[in-house]
């Protein structure tokens, strides 16, 4: 596969379960425009891009990078240069141990965790979604004027702030425990006392389902 | 024996689904205006007229507290109180009619409000809150119990045409019968009637305390009454069943008043305190019923919010929920000036969401 920074192998898997291509980065890509004018070579972030990027592609998810540790760089890049690129599922969630080659020379290496972006897409959508579904829900049982599902605010204290007692942190639980299907127990609804609180009390209810 | 209690509320059935009966749904609509009450009680004075078997203000250190006599003072605390949410006042200790002046001023800051007196000196009419009444049997038992002669015939002198008043029997051991004597005489001058359990307070060795077979017949007693006095008795099944349970209110439901909840987040424990006569309070004694052994407690105060405070617990089932509505219904009857009573929804009391494992 082909991209105006680099050309790309499809992606291999071996029995081990390595992920395994073939990059070449052609002496026109951008990341040579600047770094460095007179002496181009591949930028290091470049580098753990094109192990993202295989990743997805071998995965066949959206991902990105969320996190990297114990990086090394060895060796410098320079145009028209083909690397291998090697990563493997790491013994942590998402986690990845890769390593990019020139030829037998090792030009870096390290440990990266990514994460999948339309799952996240998916569950902020759930999360805006349940969010402003508790809005309404906590305008509507405590008949709240001049404010809207889309302009309350999430920090909002429902008792420090708005006044409301026990007596209505039951109601809107018990409305709650209706519209979404979870079970809330008792202890819990009188620390419910947030619009953030609730929606994160109502995602993490309904992930355990 | 060892008694556990498991708490239903559970969400066996929608919350939807309960109010889906318009009759539910009605009385939902009509208590729930009330959400927005919240109680502190208040010592008026160090001084009683009579002196009661089992009071519970002289037992502890409560009436050792200095008097404030200072009708400023009271006003600077009330509005004090108001600021910080307390919208019902209930005047208690030792004997609130004593101390008219005071009362008026708790009334002028804070307009809902409460007081219990033993009804022998009249409370002038313009303090208008709820006034309860104590009524300890017939007047030979008052007699015997308060060394007060013709307390009936006396508290109806002074509250015969008063709508505040609401009178307040006692139940004890000894007075389960004289109830139904007593009951007759209200509902013959057009009064109303309310009960209330005797709850022992701490080291309390006298005869008063309940026993299994005194709060079957209290059951019983209050069953009948309520059956053949609608209109005059203020109560519902349920009601019976919790105050007359072998289990006292703490142990069945978790007193929420700050005595025995460490939480002060929200609700009883957030708002809720005592004040002695001195206008001190202390959080660790806080609670309607101070000095009452807590294990013992089914008081009526402390029923009105304790029932009422488990308002989710009960949110399981129609009939559960419909017990508990009738419960807090009688409970804004008993407390509220102007608030009316409706019929109770609940036939049966039998509705108590705990499972007990003895």
């Amino acid at each position: 596969m082909n991209s105006v920074w680099y050309a790309m192998s499809a992606p291999e898997r071996t029995v081990k379960g390595e992920i395994r291509a073939q990059v070449h980065v052609q002496a026109d890509s951008p990341w040579f425009d600047g770094h460095f004018p007179d002496f181009p070579v591949v930028p290091a972030i470049a580098q753990v891009s094109m192990i993202v990027d295989m990743v997805a592609r071998a995965s066949g998810s959206s991902l990105y990078l969320k996190s990297a540790s114990r990086i090394k760089f060895k060796q410098l890049v320079t145009p028209n240069t083909v690397l291998t690129l090697q990563a493997k599922a790491g013994t942590e969630q998402s986690q990845y141990l890769y390593r990019i080659r020139a030829g037998t020379e090792e030009v870096s290496s390290g440990t990266i965790f990514l994460a999948n972006k339309d799952a996240e897409n998916v569950m902020q959508a759930d999360k805006n979604a349940t969010t402003i579904r508790v809005a309404e829900i906590i305008i509507n049982e405590l008949k709240l004027e001049d404010v809207s599902a889309d302009t309350f605010d999430p920090d909002l204290d429902l008792v420090d702030e708005v006044g409301i007692d026990s007596m209505d942190l039951a109601t809107i639980a018990l409305v709650i425990r209706d519209e979404f299907g979870i079970r809330i127990d008792e202890d819990d609804y009188p620390k419910l006392t947030t619009l953030r609180i609730i929606a994160n009390y109502i995602d993490e209810k309904k992930s355990e389902v | 024996m060892t008694t556990k209690v498991q708490v239903a509320g559970t969400g066996s059935c929608k919350f939807s689904d309960i109010l889906a009966s318009p009759a539910i749904r009605d009385r939902w609509e009509k208590v729930r205006q009330y959400f927005f009450l919240r109680e502190s009680t208040y010592d008026m004075t160090n001084r009683c007229n009579i002196r009661c078997d089992g009071c519970y203000y002289f037992n502890g250190e409560k009436h050792l507290a200095a008097e404030e006599c200072d009708p400023l003072a009271w006003q600077t605390l009330m509005v004090e109180e108001k600021k910080r949410g307390i919208t019902f006042a209930v005047l208690a200790g030792a004997e609130p009619s004593l101390v008219p002046e005071l009362c008026r001023v708790c009334f002028e800051t804070i307009p809902l409000g409460a007081i219990a007196t033993n009804g022998l000196r009249p409370i002038p009419r313009d303090i208008d809150y709820r006034i309860h009444v104590s009524v300890w049997g017939n007047d030979a038992a008052s007699l015997l119990v308060r060394r007060a002669p013709s307390m009936l015939q006396r508290q109806l002198e002074i509250y015969h045409d008063d709508a505040r008043a609401i009178f307040i029997y006692t139940f004890t051991p000894h007075n389960i019968e004289q109830a139904a004597e007593v009951t007759r005489i209200l509902a013959a001058k057009g009064q109303r009637i309310s009960f209330n359990m005797f709850s022992a307070p701490v080291g309390y060795t006298g005869p008063l305390r309940h026993d299994a077979a005194s709060l079957k017949a209290t059951a019983d007693m209050m069953a009948k009454l309520l059956a053949e006095y609608p209109d005059t008795v203020l109560y519902s099944p349920y009601s019976i069943i919790v105050h007359t349970h072998a289990m006292g209110l703490h142990d069945l439901f978790s007193c929420p008043y700050p005595r025995q909840n460490a939480s002060t987040a929200v609700g009883l424990g957030r708002s809720f305190r005592q004040y002695r006569t001195d206008l001190g309070w202390d959080r660790a004694a806080a609670c309607c019923v101070p000095d009452t052994d807590c294990a013992d407690c089914r008081h009526y105060a402390a029923g009105s919010a304790v029932v009422t405070a488990r308002m989710y617990r009960h949110a399981d089932h129609p009939q559960t929920f419909a017990a508990w509505l009738d419960y807090v219904d009688t409970y804004l009857a008993v407390w509220v000036r102007h608030y009316e009573k409706g019929a109770n929804l609940s036939s049966s009391g039998n509705h108590l969401p705990v499972q007990e494992d003895a």
